[in-house]
């Protein structure tokens, strides 16, 4: 949607990391100008409008501001601060002078050139804490549409021919998980929004709760309707008290309005919708652990089968799907399942938000048709590496992904091709490698994550993961031994197969497949005691290679203990005995000189 | 019925079993070690992992449902390996400290080490090296030595219902624990410790004494309340080590109370007198057990002849197997010729009501008794079900008792409101008042309704014969008392005399007491100055008793433990017990054939052949398997007129209670059981006892009309405002509780 003929729209970006670069500033410094004396001959009989709305993505540029005047394309403005506010309003309001100097350049169009926003269209442009913004986009108008014109049958059908699969993780078929919650036997079932969103990095959930939470609601409206759901809960991260506070208006306002409670537009559909605070653990977002916490029991998962459609809150037949998968769902019921369908591979349908972050030069949440290979998204989408330094490898699918290197950057990015090249789709975080990061290093970093969070209830995941975890330690700290590999893998393998839950079972992936692509980097330092990449700290001798080094002293500058000696002209000398090993040397050494 | 085919051996099963249940009855072993046939599914070990044909994933056999032509295989290399790579993870920690561990030989650790062939271990060990907790009385916890099933967490919670431990921390940091690491403090009934795999809770009464493989095992029955627990008595060198459950025996389903559990010290007891005893003078002489039953039956015989065979009374105790309540009513009626046999059981309830029946309960009525305390098990059977029903329990009590938890509705309140509201609830049940209609409109509605109670309160008895006419549907449980109290009605030892009466009349001159502590009963209380104006007391009890000190003859006898023979627990069923050890005492069967043997009687020569004659006389025990048999009764209660009365004067009402770590004054004799719980305490109200300026542990007096008793303080938060109890069965508490079952006392507080 643009904005209105002869309306300005100021639309700011108040996102999490909006507000918390100064959101609210900016705009009371907006209506702060609008208010001045004389502004009537800036603005020349127009209205104007100054709107919050949520994420688009590029959190790393915020506050995000763009200008909507009537006949021209919408301008945006990076890193806006109050005290820009008046020139943008004289010089672009008043005078229709773009300010080039913090206008967005070409990178910042170049980032959503490639990018297909359908889920998070309005996302940015929608005023998260006002309904009639939603509606007047559109809103709710998908759940008129199935209660007056569909079966709850014909909704299920409609998903399955839409193709969506789980935007949580697993990608398993939405409509198809609908079908076996609705033939279980009750009277009483739940639908529940998992908005747990623990992977470290992820913030795509974050970005549509806060950005259009009535979206949310009404994806879950139309499942309840399908499923049988009488009651439902949104379970939400805690540590998101933005997307906690907007979803607790959202629910409110939607009751008021009468799209929850009981009679839903008229019809003798009932939907009674409850928030719930998570417990502050990365395993609550399982489904099975997420259940038990809602129950008020400790947040561990359960077995499989029995399945919570069958068995789940309360032993009642219960239905969990993902903040994004809901999101999707008002725009198949109003795009057709066909449209839908066009979008994406064969397997994989409609788009996928990911959030990037690593070394790329654009890092930020990004939505992206399904099928584009990882090589576009990291290196079209993402601008590339930073700094001009190598590719090296990409994490995805969060801490418990994969670790896919340059060979299979052409990889298509669909649920199976990512499952075949050892990684995952998981809930989208994407971190991009360079050649300064240690391989070894990398697969230690994403295993403590899980390591840390491993709730403890299963053998093999709770003490299979430390001890998988403390040879990793071993080997980054020079103390590796042959054969550490193999155990390793044999190790990691049994772990896979024998845990309880979907964190145990994809926990060693990282290792697994950082040594399946970057087996050399392991054994250089088992065998030869070095880290190839130089990031681990025990392994680096800290000697300047003297045919490398071009004698120009930042080492000299950076260190922080002064255990470098450097003149002009010659060849710089690190004292050990002083070299606290903080690698700044390294890090900066614009040659690599430093061993 | 589905099909399943596992390891080659087709099976069929119900539809709902468990892939472990089914091996089971195919006869296929497969490793557990979190899995516990009393706890639902929890799937934490990973050891139990099979393969299901066609299905990419291993499946845990002990939370996978079985589905119609299910293939299953239990081995293969490669189930092997992840058995023992689990094992290999669980010992990097583990202290590997076996020769000194109490579990050693028994643990499930060791026992999966060996199946799984683990010889060495990959990984780097790191042993844990954590102090072990003593805050609690009984159990030893060792944390270090825990594998995390969650069994005793679980047991905690879904049997006990009391989550008195739980999981603390995350990941690798988690323990078993309390909250807030505070002290131990629970219901002491080892549920936990008796489902821990490993040497992690371990039986402070048992700890570091024997070794597993030295001890040998007998089945019997716990001695100590009317539940009819089966146990393990695990003995060497006739002194009992300890005391265990066996799952798959009996009734109980593996669960016992802390009595029956740790309170088995009172058999090897050293105070236990070795000798029999008569009184010459104001002494007491050590004679031969020969020259004590001559003496006996002498004495008997001499007084018969002089003042005719009803001068003679026996009283027998609800302790005596059914076969020496059966001999004793023997000698009484056949070879005394007596009429005078006394108890303290009355035939007014009989059992109706059994374990199956609360499990199969849709509508449970605990009336007005605290029945964990008083027959813990039954009160686990009771949280279970409604647990599992998620209510379904009603419960009318002074005040919030275990039960709280799982109840759905809860009846407390002084004893002036509370039996009111008791008997509103009667009248609803008839259909006779509006009060407490919703409650009675449930029990009427239910299909397999229980109601529990208390047999010996007459004014209790008394409604519930209203709501068994009303709701015949009901099936009644009467909470029996001692271990045997209804085999001695049976066995026709519960003949309505009354001793009081008896001794009145001035028409006895001699007593025999069976293991009956007459002299600390509260009903008998005012006796003490009668009985010792009669001509000749013999006594028998396995302790030198307040009983014994004023008989002229004393002989010392066997414990349930040293013994043969039958009990007849509250559901009516009969069970054997078996004697474990020998101290060198004789029966009280013994005696009883001496004595009727010497008196021109001619008794049975055997247990085996007094359960003869039992079949042969007893006319509801002939066809009844004595191995856990169910006798039939006539009737479950009688029509019993009595109102509730509350006597006496004073601003606090008082009520009698039970307490579970005794019963009677026999487990008093266990240190263990004596630690925690030694006097009688008097409960009182937080609120009341600020008002009197008490604390935990002070004294105060009670006084009831002229009588006078000082007790220990206990705070106790859910006793209502204004209302005390004491406890039954306790010394010291018999003058008090004699008046009544409430009554109004007042309390003064020492200086
Ligand atoms: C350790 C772990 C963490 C998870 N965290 C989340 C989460 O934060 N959000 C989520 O939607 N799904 C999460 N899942 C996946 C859920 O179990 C579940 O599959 C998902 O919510 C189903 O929704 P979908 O079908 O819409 O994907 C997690 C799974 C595991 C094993
Ligand atoms: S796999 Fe890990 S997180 Fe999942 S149940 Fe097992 S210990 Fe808990
Ligand atoms: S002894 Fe009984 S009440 Fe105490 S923690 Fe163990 S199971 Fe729970
Ligand atoms: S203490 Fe024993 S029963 Fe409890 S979790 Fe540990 S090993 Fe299991
Ligand atoms: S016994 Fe089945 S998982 Fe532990």
């Amino acid at each position: 949607m643009s904005a209105n003929n002869d309306i300005i729209e100021v639309h700011i970006c108040m996102g999490t990391a909006g507000v918390a670069s100064g959101g609210y500033e900016v705009m009371d410094a907006f209506a702060a100008e609008f208010e001045k004396e004389g502004i009537s001959a800036v603005l020349k009989e127009r209205n104007c409008k100054v709107k919050a709305t949520g994420c688009r993505g590029l959190c790393a540029r915020d506050v995000l501001v763009d200008i909507h005047l009537p006949g021209m394309g919408p301008i945006t403005y990076e890193h806006v601060t109050p005290e820009m506010v008046p020139s943008i309003v004289q010089e672009h309001i008043g005078a229709g002078q773009v300010v080039d100097k913090w206008a967005a350049k070409k990178d910042y169009y170049d980032f959503y050139k490639l990018q297909k926003r359908y889920v998070l269209k309005d996302c940015g442009k929608v005023d998260p804490e006002d309904i009639d913004d939603y509606i007047s986009l559109g809103g709710y108008d998908a759940i008129k549409k199935v209660l007056k014109e569909m079966t709850p049958e014909q909704v299920i059908d409609e998903v399955k021919k839409s193709g969506l699969r789980g935007r949580g993780g697993g990608g398993f078929p939405t409509g198809m998980k609908w079908g076996f919650c609705r033939a279980s036997k009750g009277d009483l079932k739940y639908l529940i929004c998992n908005a747990d969103e623990g992977d470290p990095g992820a913030f795509m959930d974050r970005s549509i709760i806060e950005g259009n939470p009535h979206v949310v609601i009404e994806g879950m409206l139309i499942a309840a309707y399908a499923i049988g759901c009488k009651e439902g809960y949104i379970y939400c991260r805690a540590e998101y008290p933005l997307a906690i506070k907007r979803v607790k208006k959202a629910l409110r306002v939607a009751e008021e309005r009468g799209f929850l409670g009981k009679n839903i537009l008229g019809t003798d559909f009932e939907f009674h919708l409850h928030l719930k605070e998570g417990a502050g653990a990365f395993v609550c977002g399982e489904e099975t652990a997420l259940i038990a916490s809602i129950e008020g029991e400790r947040g561990m998962p359960r077995s499989r089968p029995p399945f919570p459609a069958v068995k789940g809150l309360w032993a009642k037949p219960t239905n969990v799907n993902n903040v994004e998968t809901f999101a999707n769902l008002p725009l198949i019921i109003l795009d057709g399942a066909d449209y839908y369908a066009s979008m994406g591979t064969e397997k994989s349908k409609g788009t996928k938000i990911f959030a990037l972050s690593g070394k790329v030069k654009s890092t930020g949440l990004v939505e992206v048709p399904m099928g584009i290979t990882i090589r576009q998204l990291i290196f079209d989408v993402g601008g590339g590496i930073a700094k001009k330094r190598k590719f090296k490898a990409v994490q995805l699918g969060g801490p418990s992904g994969g670790c896919i290197p340059e060979h299979l950057l052409d990889t298509p990015i669909d649920y199976d091709s990512l499952i075949a090249a050892g990684a995952m789709m998981g809930s989208g975080g994407v971190v991009v490698m360079d050649e300064t990061n240690c391989m070894v290093n990398v697969a230690h970093f994403f295993l403590t994550f899980t390591q840390r969070e491993s709730c403890g209830k299963c053998i093999p995941c709770r003490i299979g993961t430390k001890t998988m975890l403390d040879i990793l330690k071993r080997i980054t700290t020079g103390e590796g031994r042959e054969g550490d590999i193999e155990t390793l893998q044999d190790l990691a393998n049994d772990i896979k197969i024998a845990s309880l839950c979907g964190l145990g079972q994809t926990a060693p992936n990282p290792v697994l497949t950082t040594i399946k692509y970057f087996r050399h980097e392991y054994e250089a330092h088992i065998k030869d005691k070095k880290c190839p990449a130089r990031e681990c700290s025990e392994l680096i001798e800290f000697v300047v290679a003297d045919d490398r080094c071009k004698k120009c002293g930042i080492c000299f500058k950076v260190c922080p203990v002064g255990a470098i000696t450097w003149e002009k002209g010659k060849v710089a000398y690190i004292d050990k005995s002083k070299c606290v090993k903080c690698r700044e040397c390294i890090v900066n050494c614009p040659f690599n000189a430093i061993d | 019925m589905v099909n399943v085919k596992i390891d080659g051996v087709d099976v069929q099963v119900e539809p709902n079993s468990t892939i472990l249940e089914a091996a089971e009855k195919a006869g296929v072993h497969i490793p557990i070690l979190c899995h516990d046939k009393v706890l639902k599914p929890f799937g934490a070990c990973r050891v139990c992992l099979v393969e299901v044909k066609n299905n990419p994933k291993l499946m845990t056999a002990c939370t996978t449902p079985v589905m119609d032509n299910m293939e299953i295989t239990t081995k293969n290399d490669k189930l092997a390996k992840i058995r023992k790579t689990l094992i290999e993870l669980l010992l990097i920690n583990h202290p590997l400290d076996c020769p000194v561990c109490d579990k050693g030989g028994e643990c499930t650790l060791q026992d999966l080490t060996y199946e799984f062939g683990v010889s060495q271990v990959r990984f780097d060990p790191k042993p844990n090296d954590t102090p072990v907790d003593h805050t609690n009385p009984f159990i030893e916890r060792d944390i270090d030595r825990c594998v995390l099933c969650g069994r005793c967490v679980r047991i905690c919670d879904e049997v006990v219902n009391i989550q008195a431990i739980s999981f603390q921390n995350r990941g690798t940091d988690t323990i078993i624990g309390t909250s807030f690491n505070q002290p131990w403090n629970c219901e002491f009934c080892g549920q936990c410790m008796s489902v821990c795999p490993v040497g992690s809770l371990n039986n402070r009464v048992y700890l570091f004494k024997n070794r597993p493989w030295n001890l040998q095992k007998t089945e019997s029955i716990c001695g100590l309340c009317s539940c009819g627990c089966s146990i393990l008595i695990d003995s060497e060198d006739n002194e009992v080590f300890r005391i265990k459950e066996d799952y798959d025996l009996g009734v109980n389903k593996g669960l016992l109370c802390v009595k029956g559990r740790f309170g088995f010290e009172l058999i090897n007891n050293v105070k236990r007198e070795k000798n029999s005893k008569i009184k010459v003078g104001e002494e007491f002489k050590n004679i031969s057990i020969e020259d004590a039953i001559s003496t006996a039956s002498k004495k008997l015989a001499e007084i018969k002849s002089k003042y005719g065979s009803d001068s003679i009374g026996v009283v027998v105790s609800s302790r005596l197997t059914n076969e020496e309540a059966f001999l004793a009513r023997k000698l009484a009626k056949d070879v005394i010729g007596t009429p005078y046999i006394f108890s303290s059981e009355t035939d007014d309830a009989m059992p109706e009501g059994t374990y199956a029946d609360i499990e199969n309960a849709d509508d449970i009525t605990v009336l007005n008794i605290d029945v964990t305390e008083s027959n813990p098990v039954l009160g686990f059977f009771i949280r279970m079900t409604a647990r599992k029903n998620e209510g379904g329990l009603r419960v009318f009590y002074p005040k919030m008792t275990a039960l709280k938890r799982v109840a759905s509705e809860f009846y407390t309140g002084k004893p002036s409101e509370l039996l009111g509201l008791i008997n509103d609830f009667a009248d609803a049940v008839e259909g006779k008042s509006n009060r407490c209609s919703e409650a009675a409109s449930k029990l009427l509605a239910a299909n397999s309704p229980v109601l529990v109670f208390n047999p010996y309160s007459k004014a209790d008895l008394a409604v519930v014969s209203r709501i068994k006419k009303a709701q015949p549907k009901v099936k009644l449980i009467p909470c029996k008392l001692k271990n045997n109290s209804q085999g001695i009605v049976d066995m026709g030892c519960a003949t309505g005399a009354d001793l009081v009466d008896g001794l009145g009349r001035d028409k006895i001159k001699a007593l025999v007491v069976l293991g009956e502590n007459i002299a600390v009963n509260p009903g008998y209380v005012n006796l003490v100055g009668v009985l010792s104006k009669l001509e000749f007391i013999l006594s028998t009890d396995p302790y030198f008793t307040e009983t014994s000190a004023i008989s002229d003859l004393y002989i010392p006898v066997a414990t349930f433990a040293e013994k043969s023979g039958t009990f007849t627990n509250f559901e009516g069923r009969v069970q054997t017990v078996n004697p474990a050890i020998d101290k060198g005492l004789i029966s009280d069967f013994d005696l009883l054939v001496s004595l009727i043997n010497s008196l021109g009687g001619k008794a049975p020569d055997s247990v085996d052949a007094a359960q003869e004659l039992i079949r042969k006389e007893i006319s509801n025990y002939s066809g009844v398997d004595f191995n856990g048999g169910v006798v039939e009764y006539p009737y479950a209660v009688k029509d019993v007129n009595a109102r509730y009365e509350i006597v006496g004067s004073g601003s606090y009402e008082l009520y009698r209670c039970s307490l579970r770590f005794h019963s009677g004054t026999f487990t008093t004799w266990s240190p263990d059981l004596t630690k925690v719980y030694k006097e009688a305490t008097i409960e009182i109200n937080p609120e009341d006892a600020a008002d009197l300026n008490l604390k935990d542990g002070d004294l105060v007096t009670v006084k009831a009309g002229e009588t006078m008793k000082k007790f220990y303080v206990e705070i106790e938060k859910y006793n209502p405002r204004g209302v005390v109890s004491i406890p039954m069965n306790y010394k010291g508490t018999e003058a008090i509780l004699a008046k009544g079952e409430y009554q109004r006392v007042e309390l003064i507080k020492h200086a």
